[in-house]
């Protein structure tokens, strides 16, 4: 028996330390799904906290044929299409420029730029630039960039968790890169 | 990828592997040479290092916070069994009803008062989907003779809701005047439910007015001095199913009377 299957078999059987010991290393990953998908970071947290209470619920239906992380972004993203439904609004515009109110899930603290390296600058700037391009994408093609450049996911576990054919993921992320790439281009960074 | 570019020793699809591969520059000579010459590569190079610095950390406390929710789950799932001992299969079939085929063999062995056996609390665990909860179902009672009958509950089953109201006619006294407000009145905290009230409280549901049933299953069941752990697990799940408020019980509450300690509404609403 795997480590993980071992470790959802103690939580299935009552065990909290394993369990939380599952939150610990996947709620990273859960937390950036669903706020690609949140209208805002307290609604990335709900999910977050719905995805893993019906993770717990569920534990007698994991058989250990997929990866576990697989299984909670399965989860993750049925509880993001759930709360989005809810919010009559489908994949909101959580990449989107942090609101007047400070709300954007990506804020970076505000500071005196004057007082930053030049370096700096840009680099905020640009990191500011790449989460609205990631925002502008189609919903799909956000997803999927998502769980590959942002959380790290492998292929093989993106097409599980979304059902898609590996072909087809990889030329997804392939069209969401060029399209972030020129979403940058066209507003002249990086050149 | 531009394919013009003068990059002698490394081809952009190369690149873009290595790059995909998380192979960072300074790892690799042979990437680092291909991006100080390949302009696109650069650029897609840069993005994807900046995409990876867009992932979020989980706010402070999630775990705990996962973990309080979870176990407030178990609670409500104890208190599930415990409502369904309590009012019968009629009050549970209309505050189940999404669940009711899978719970039906429960709710009608509810009425023994028999002990929640582990299986049967598999089963409530598991209320998700319904391919799991059949599973689980034919799983629960594979080592036992007993067949579940597989019955669709909504309204509830004619046959229960009648035994309950005729048991409710040999309880008069306690049954408001027709058409007035339920009468929530303090009963002696030793005295059994009287069947009424979860007939009461069944109606409030199906009538689609939980918050008052809320209270017709708490005051039906105690006076509010002397409310026991299990009315409270009754009324928390009452208030979780049909997203009651704090605010909306505490301003029910005020309206009718009725005083409860702070450890009261916090066993309530958690």
């Amino acid at each position: 028996m795997s480590s993980e299957l071992a470790l959802v078999e103690r939580a299935r059987s009552g065990d909290d330390a394993a369990f939380e010991e599952i939150v610990n290393r996947y709620s990273r990953l859960v937390y950036n799904i669903a706020l690609r998908s949140a209208a805002s970071p307290e609604d990335a947290s709900d999910i977050t906290q719905e995805t893993f209470l019906k993770a717990w619920r569920s534990l007698s239906a994991f058989r250990g044929d997929c990866a576990l992380s697989t299984w909670l972004c399965r989860i993750a993203i049925n509880c993001a299409c759930d709360h989005a439904r809810a919010a009559k609004r489908h994949y909101s515009v959580s990449l989107s420029a942090p609101e007047e109110d400070g709300g954007g899930e990506f804020d970076i603290p505000v500071t005196d730029t004057a007082a930053l390296p030049e370096e700096e600058i840009t680099r905020r700037e640009e990191i500011s630039a790449v989460r609205d391009a990631i925002a502008a994408l189609p919903d799909e093609q956000r997803m999927i960039v998502t769980m590959r450049d942002i959380t790290g996911l492998s292929y093989a576990e993106i097409a599980d968790s979304l059902g898609l054919e590996m072909g087809t993921v990889k030329s997804r992320i392939n069209r969401a890169r060029n399209a972030v790439k020129n979403f940058l281009l066209e507003r002249n960074f990086f050149t | 990828m531009n394919m013009e570019n003068s990059c002698q020793d490394l081809s952009c699809e190369r690149a873009a592997s290595l790059l995909d591969e998380g192979i960072k520059p300074a790892e690799n000579a042979a990437l680092a040479a291909h991006l100080a010459r390949c302009g696109e590569c650069r650029v897609m190079a840069r993005i994807m290092e900046l995409s990876a610095s867009l992932a979020a950390e989980v706010p402070v406390g999630m775990t705990d916070s996962v973990m309080r929710c979870i176990r407030v789950e178990r609670t409500k799932q104890a208190a599930r069994m415990r409502f369904i001992r309590r009012f019968g299969a009629a009050a549970a079939a209309a505050v189940l009803v999404p669940a009711a085929v899978i719970l039906a063999p429960i709710l009608f062995r509810a009425e023994d008062a028999a002990p929640v056996t582990s299986a049967e609390e598999d089963v409530l665990a598991a209320d998700t989907q319904p391919e799991t909860l059949a599973a689980a179902t034919a799983e629960a009672y594979a080592d036992t003779t007993f067949v579940p009958p597989v019955l669709v509950m909504t309204p509830p089953p004619a046959a229960v809701t009648t035994a309950v109201s005729e048991e409710a006619k040999t309880t008069t006294a306690l049954v408001p005047p027709a058409g007035s407000a339920p009468s929530y009145v303090s009963q002696d905290k030793n005295q059994k439910i009287p069947s009424t009230y979860a007939t009461m409280a069944v109606e409030d549901l199906k009538t689609e007015r939980p918050l008052q049933a809320v209270f017709t299953a708490l005051i039906g069941a105690e006076a509010a001095s002397s409310l026991k752990e299990d009315d409270l697990a009754a009324a928390a799940l009452l208030c979780y199913e049909h997203e009651i408020t704090r605010a909306e019980f505490l301003e029910a509450a005020a309206a009718l009377e009725v005083v409860f300690t702070k450890d009261q509404l916090d066993a309530i609403f958690g």
